[in-house]
């Protein structure tokens, strides 16, 4: 326990540094989107219920927390797993793994509040409290599965421009792929039925869902978690034999 | 005696290279072990191994007795790591790396925090704790990086080139460190630097291609060398046509280095230095010197002979 505070402190010491720059990021990035997103987008999905400006908040919402965890994981596990003086130290694969995790909750929960907050006070669309812990809740496996991915893609590329070109296809996936921003209505039926059972998919539809007060589908949410477990172990061992055990 | 680290047949490739080869050597407990050898010999990558930072392809490693593959956690704890390159985060100050790096052995803040304080006192080093890394020198960096090492009070100190090109100052503070305030300790280190590990070590080995091609003390290094001692005769004038080729027909005599007016060679018998001081006591000397063989000399012996 004392090592995954140890390793998590260290992150936090560096974001506190610059917190004045991941304030503005937090803030900017939901705004953003809503601006270069929703308010066009509103122009083409004219008749949607609830109105587009409301249904596509969710996006935002999912966007924004999702994307930005993705990046700061990716500098995160940068940080730690290639250093190569941090293998020195007594830390197991477990301990890599779960601070890994918190962090990502806690960036993505924090981001994920930010900008519910800010994107219900523009539309003015309030969501209750219960809907409020509700998407929370149904976020948390989509902000562990794109830890996940990133520390995958992380291991994928060894290259820079290789990594970019990854974090533009995750944030065009995210953005377009899986339902944020165009319904996945709109899309081939065999598509809908295959991506609607991936993580992110299964996730924005289900927080689209509790906008607009439809039931939420537990099947969508348990094939998430699902996902996690399976990505949890493969990533496990990714760092039992590519950390702990080096060659 | 203990032995604090075992080497059974360790071997490792890099890629296609192989670094180590069926290597066996151990590190007695409480001694100072310098490892020698030319660059991409294995020194760093012995240290490696240890430190947990790479794993081995064969044999066996065992410090106090705990094998690498069964417990890497409990020997991580025992060893504090130097590595060659910086290794402290340049976003965190000197303190804030200090006491991340502690804290992964399990100390309490109060415990570093006085770690910190005491060791920076005797390394004088205090001043530059809310210092980034990046703003300070070289020298200064690798003490940080050695109050860092040794900061959770490891049994064994694995230092790899832990004066490499820093200043005098630096270098005296960290082996006056290492000489006084480490006794009972495990320290291997490496160097390219022979007088640092004649000086200050109990153990020398020499390493050359994976190997071990010596291994013991300075000592016993030089009795291996059966005894040869370096000869100097410094002559006023250029050294005669007729001496040249006398040296150079003298079988007793190893690696004679002629240059103008210096002659120097390498024998185990001094009666052929005192034939060849006869032979030029007819032209001027300016001076004569005769030393034991140096950790350098056996070194470029070693080297000499393979190449």
């Amino acid at each position: 326990m004392n090592i995954i505070y140890t390793l998590l402190n260290k992150e936090l010491i560096k974001l506190k540094r610059s917190i004045i720059f991941y304030i503005s990021i937090f803030f900017l990035f939901p705004l953003m989107l809503y601006l270069f997103y929703s308010i066009p987008l509103s122009l083409v999905f004219k008749d949607m219920k609830p109105i587009y400006m409301v249904w596509s908040s969710a996006g935002i919402w999912f966007l924004s927390s999702l994307f930005l965890t993705y990046l700061l994981s990716d500098l995160y596990i940068n940080n730690y797993y290639n250093n190569e003086s941090i293998r020195s130290f007594p830390i197991l694969s477990y301990h890599y793994l779960f601070s890994g995790y918190i962090y990502a909750l806690f960036i993505g929960i924090i981001e994920l509040i930010i900008s519910i907050i800010i994107i219900s006070s523009i539309t003015s669309y309030y969501i209750s409290i219960t809907h409020f812990f509700k998407i929370i809740f149904i976020m948390l496996p989509a902000i562990v599965m794109i830890y996940n991915t990133s520390f995958l893609i992380n291991k994928i590329s060894f290259q820079s421009f290789s990594k970019n070109i990854s974090h533009i296809l995750i944030f065009l996936i995210l953005s377009f792929g899986v339902g944020s921003f165009i319904p996945l209505a709109l899309f081939p039926e065999s598509y809908m039925e295959v991506i609607l059972y991936m993580p992110f998919a299964s996730t924005i539809y289900n927080v689209q869902n509790i906008i607009s007060n439809e039931p939420i589908f537990f099947s969508l949410l348990f094939s998430s978690i699902f996902y996690v477990i399976i990505f949890t172990i493969l990533n496990y061992f990714l760092i039992e034999n590519n950390i702990i055990n080096r060659s | 005696m203990e032995a604090s680290i075992t080497f059974k047949s360790v071997a490792k490739k890099i890629k296609n290279d192989t670094l180590l080869a069926d290597l066996s050597f151990g590190v007695e407990k409480g001694t100072r072990f310098a490892l020698v050898g030319p660059n991409g010999s294995g020194k760093s990558t012995i240290l490696k191994l240890l430190s947990g930072i790479l794993a081995k392809d064969k044999g066996s490693i065992y410090v106090k007795g705990y094998d690498m593959n069964i417990r890497p956690n409990e020997i991580k704890s025992l060893i504090g790591y130097m590595c060659q390159e910086s290794d402290l985060d340049n976003s965190l100050t000197i303190y804030e790396n200090l006491l991340i790096s502690a804290s992964f052995y399990g100390l309490s803040k109060k415990i570093i925090h006085d770690k910190i304080d005491s060791l920076s006192k005797i390394l004088n080093f205090n001043q530059f704790l809310t210092s980034f890394p990046s703003d300070l020198s070289y020298g200064q960096v690798r003490i940080a990086m050695f109050i860092k090492t040794i900061i959770h009070d490891p049994e064994i100190i694995l230092l790899d080139d832990p004066t490499a090109n820093i200043d005098p100052i630096y270098k005296e503070i960290i082996w006056e460190y290492i000489y006084n305030q480490m006794n009972g300790k495990t320290v291997l280190f490496t160097t390219n630097n022979f007088d640092d590990a004649q000086h200050f070590s109990h153990r020398i080995a020499i390493l050359h291609q994976g190997i071990i091609k010596y291994n013991g003390t300075f000592d016993y290094l030089v009795e291996n060398t059966h005894g040869l001692a370096r000869f100097s005769i410094s002559f006023k004038n250029k050294i005669s046509e007729e001496l040249v080729k006398s040296i150079s027909l003298n079988p007793k005599i190893v690696k004679p280095k002629i240059s103008d007016n210096k002659l120097s060679f390498f024998s185990i018998d001094k009666t052929e230095y005192f034939k060849i001081l006869k032979f030029a006591l007819d032209t001027e000397i300016n001076d004569i010197d005769i030393s034991k063989c140096s950790l350098e000399d056996i070194f470029k012996r070693i080297n000499n002979k393979d190449s």
